[in-house]
């Protein structure tokens, strides 16, 4: 099998060579390639040596770590899908539903993602990076599971394009291409964004509830007993916890992003501080929220502070999203208050704002813009302590 | 005794560690100087091919100080000079005559030291061509000798993999050592000797009253620029030179013998050499000579001189340099591996716990392929992580990129120690520390031009 695939490629390379026919498609041709093989390029000067990490893994990682939650989304999208359909609700028909769901959208955010990405390299000479299998896979997870396949399409056309393109590609973005491109379906189609009717596949019938507990809080009235109503709603704290519910594709299980964390911490690809500054900033901000609530303010400033990092996105969110290297800051200090400043925006988003019931992705959108600010305050305040050198 | 932690920095657990034994190598049938080797000089030839030379005598001396001597490392006629691009002088081979002829310099005994002042004791070193071994911070040229440097540092042992172990170059020359050290106690302000305490006690037994500072950290915080990083947080400790431990051995030959020194110790290590141990032959010896006492092995392999880190390629036909006392070989590693990327890796090289590898406490067999291809940075933060002065090397190299040399000068890049872990451990694949090379280089030839 290596020895079929080698020769392939060794047939079809001069094409792509200097003087082939090609050659503008090289950039192609090696995204190719390197998938199977490893280029052969040695190092030229000192160090002579290498790590062997490359982006590819580095990548291939954060994949790794999303694969169970997007496994667990597959089949919960499909449970609920069968269970509005009033069919069988036995794990592999979930599963075989969830897929038939899962997989168009997966095709059109690669398939669309990677034209504009390759239309891109090929202008400029580049080569196709990895940074886009992580965002191609993350983009379907945070979709309502019967967005119209155009509009998942428009919606990562614009993420790539406008989120991460213009910029100058994978490394040289602001903002999250993922959150940008949901963002953008967000706001242009907000029929099928928002609203309890888009959560479950099929459209929601009165057996089954299509609220969110988002919405079930951001629409309590004065007063009222939220976690209470989410009881009632079947949407308990632990089947918050475990996922059960109905949401946007792979965003519902804090159980499973609580997994891929550990995959990425351990790994030591996203950093860990982001993480930790997210959940102290939801829980700060939440319980600060807690002891401000009185009966005439929005009744979701007296849910308790934990249910928020397992309502929503906010777990996938600051796991997989917030924690992108690219568009997160570079410096420790700013990646604690980054992390810190996504929880707390995305309780005030919540709480106060009931048109955007769901605050992580804006609250993410949102620091982006700021990292590189905050980037730009603690390298001052290094710079400061450095003594220049004579 | 002084003790210094420093908190960033790699230590690769890497196959083919030299033994500290040491093999003593016959004659070698031709030597050679490197002149491109010596940082920053400009060689103006004093010899042409078919001249005879003795062990001492000049051959070639800098353009811009013309006071900076270079010796013949042997007796002969001169075979072969050898031009790279733009007619610089990459070698100068000599064949060594049966009967070797030696320059002699004037001895110094003990007491001569005592009564001697500063300038005298300077201008032995410099007339026996020993001068290039100080070298001064922040740009690791050659030190001037119009200066009066602070702080003289002397690191005994390198944590670079395979480099020469202190038992190794020392063993029966430690009364040579302290006198030595009597030698540079003249030289300079203060004298920081220091070794890292954690591997070799060895020489805090030996050197007691020498060594005044010991260095906790993984590489390369041996390294002169990162102890005087370190040191200088506690206020500013101006000019600084530094030596090595090995060449303070040579120093003390030339003068106490009053001829040229001859030999060196160089480490031999890397997964290309059957027996990887120390070897003691002649200064400027082939590459080839040396590799040939640790039984080599066939196939494409690479020779470097110098470290694995900060060493040069010097290729089958090569010659050691003044500065180098390792040799690594280790493959060239050109092939294209299946799934590279997706392989379990459990004796893969990594700084990172991507790898299985992070697992289990193996040694690596490391090549030269770069694993992976060029990338835009992505400001994963692993060069800061390694950094042992401290500098945010991808935003440094940011501000390079953007030609904003103040800003790359505000973020360290003077106290950049060319340790290569940047851009060893860059997932992207980025050359930092060649960059940073290159801007260092740009920036010392401004200051010559406007001195």
């Amino acid at each position: 099998m290596q020895r079929w695939i080698r020769s392939f490629f060794d047939t079809h390379r001069p094409k792509f060579e200097k003087e082939g026919r090609l050659h503008r498609y090289h950039g192609l041709f090696e995204a190719f390639e390197t998938i199977f093989f490893l280029p052969d390029s040695t190092t030229s000067q000192s160090p002579h040596i290498r790590d062997s990490l490359d982006l590819k893994r580095f990548m291939s990682i954060v994949i790794l770590a999303i694969v169970p939650v997007a496994l667990f989304g597959i089949y919960n999208t499909g449970y609920y899908a069968c269970l509005a359909a009033g069919e069988s609700t036995a794990f592999i028909p979930s599963f075989i539903q969830g897929l038939f769901i899962f997989i168009p959208l997966l095709v059109v955010s690669y398939g669309v993602g990677f034209f504009w990405e390759a239309l891109f390299a090929v202008r400029r000479g580049h080569g196709i990076s990895e940074g886009f299998l992580v965002s191609g896979l993350l983009y379907p997870l945070i979709l309502p599971p019967d967005l119209p396949l155009w509009q998942a399409a428009i919606g990562i056309s614009f993420g790539v394009v406008i989120g991460k393109e213009i910029f100058g590609g994978t490394g040289r973005n602001l903002l999250n291409p993922a959150l940008t491109a949901r963002a953008f379906v967000f706001f242009a189609y907000p029929g099928q964004m928002s609203g309890d009717a888009v959560w479950i596949s099929g459209g929601a019938t009165d057996a089954v509830s299509g609220a969110t507990a988002l919405a079930i809080s951001a629409q309590a009235e004065p007063g009222s007993q939220i976690p209470a109503m989410l009881d009632q709603a079947g949407l308990g704290l632990f089947e918050l916890f475990v996922g059960r519910t109905p949401g946007s594709i792979g965003e519902t299980s804090a159980l499973l992003c609580i997994v891929g964390a550990l995959i990425l911490i351990i790994t030591g690809v996203a950093n860990w501080r982001i993480m930790v500054g997210g959940v102290l900033g939801v829980l700060g901000t939440g319980m600060l929220l807690n002891q401000l609530a009185t009966g005439s303010f929005a009744a979701a400033m007296a849910l308790p502070a934990y249910y928020h990092l397992v309502m929503g996105g906010f777990a996938f969110g600051i796991v997989f999203m917030a924690t992108d290297p690219v568009s997160a800051p570079g410096t420790d200090a700013a990646r604690w208050l980054y992390g810190f400043l996504i929880g707390a925006l995305t309780v005030l988003i919540r709480v106060f704002n009931p048109a955007y019931p769901e605050g992580t992705m804006l609250a993410i959108l949102f620091m982006n813009l700021f990292a590189p600010l905050l980037d730009h305050f603690v390298i001052q305040i290094r710079l400061r302590k450095r003594i220049s050198h004579v | 005794m002084k003790t210094l932690f420093i908190p960033n920095g790699h230590n690769p657990d890497l196959r083919g560690n030299p033994e500290a034994s040491i093999i003593h190598l016959p004659r070698p049938s031709s030597l050679a100087v490197v002149p491109s080797a010596f940082p920053f000089v400009k060689p103006r030839l004093q010899v042409k091919e078919g001249d005879r030379v003795s062990l001492g005598s000049p051959l070639f001396e800098d353009k811009r100080r013309p006071e900076l001597r270079f010796l013949s490392p042997g007796g002969g006629i001169i075979e072969n000079i050898i031009f790279g691009p733009r007619r610089i002088v990459t070698a100068i081979i000599i064949r060594l005559d049966e009967k070797e002829e030696r320059e002699f310099f004037q001895p110094l005994e003990n007491e001569d030291l005592e009564t001697m002042d500063r300038e005298e004791l300077m201008q032995h070193l410099v007339k026996g061509g020993l001068w290039p071994l100080f070298r001064s911070l922040p740009f690791r040229a050659i030190a001037d000798t119009k200066e009066l440097p602070d702080t003289l540092y002397v690191r005994m042992d390198s944590h670079q993999p395979f480099s020469a172990l202190p038992e190794a170059y020392l063993q029966g020359h430690l009364e040579a050592f302290r006198f030595g050290i009597r030698v540079l106690k003249k030289l300079a302000g203060q004298l920081a000797v220091y070794t890292c305490a954690e591997q070799h006690s060895f020489v805090l037994n030996e050197c007691q009253g020498v060594v005044n500072h010991t260095v906790f950290g993984r590489y390369p915080a041996q390294d002169p620029g990162v102890v005087h990083y370190h040191l200088r947080k506690k206020g500013n400790t101006g000019k600084a030179w530094f030596i090595t431990g090995e060449d303070v051995l040579l120093i003390a030959h030339l003068l106490e013998t009053g001829t040229y020194p001859g030999e060196r110790t160089y480490a031999m290590g890397g997964t290309g050499l059957a027996s990887p141990c120390h070897v003691r032959t002649r200064f400027g010896a082939p590459v080839s000579h040396l590799i040939e006492a640790c039984d080599p092995l066939e196939g494409n392999f690479r020779n470097i001189a110098g470290g694995l880190f900060r060493g040069r390629n010097a290729g089958q036909e090569g010659f050691m340099s003044m500065y180098e006392t390792s040799l690594t070989r280790i493959p060239e590693g050109k092939e294209k591996e299946y799934f590279g990327f997706m392989r379990p890796g459990l004796s893969k090289n990594s700084v990172s716990r991507t790898f299985l590898s992070a697992l289990f406490n193996r040694p690596a067999k490391v090549d030269c392929n770069t694993h992976g291809e060029e990338r835009a940075c992505i400001n994963c933060g692993t060069c800061t992580r390694l950094c042992p002065v401290e500098m945010l090397p991808q935003f440094t190299m940011k501000a390079l990129h953007a030609d904003a040399i103040e800003e790359a000068l505000a973020h360290g890049l003077l106290d950049c120690v060319q340790c290569g872990l940047c851009a060893y451990a860059c997932p992207s694949k980025i050359d930092l520390s060649g960059i940073f090379g290159s801007a260092r280089e740009k920036l010392y030839q401004e200051q010559q031009k406007g001195a």
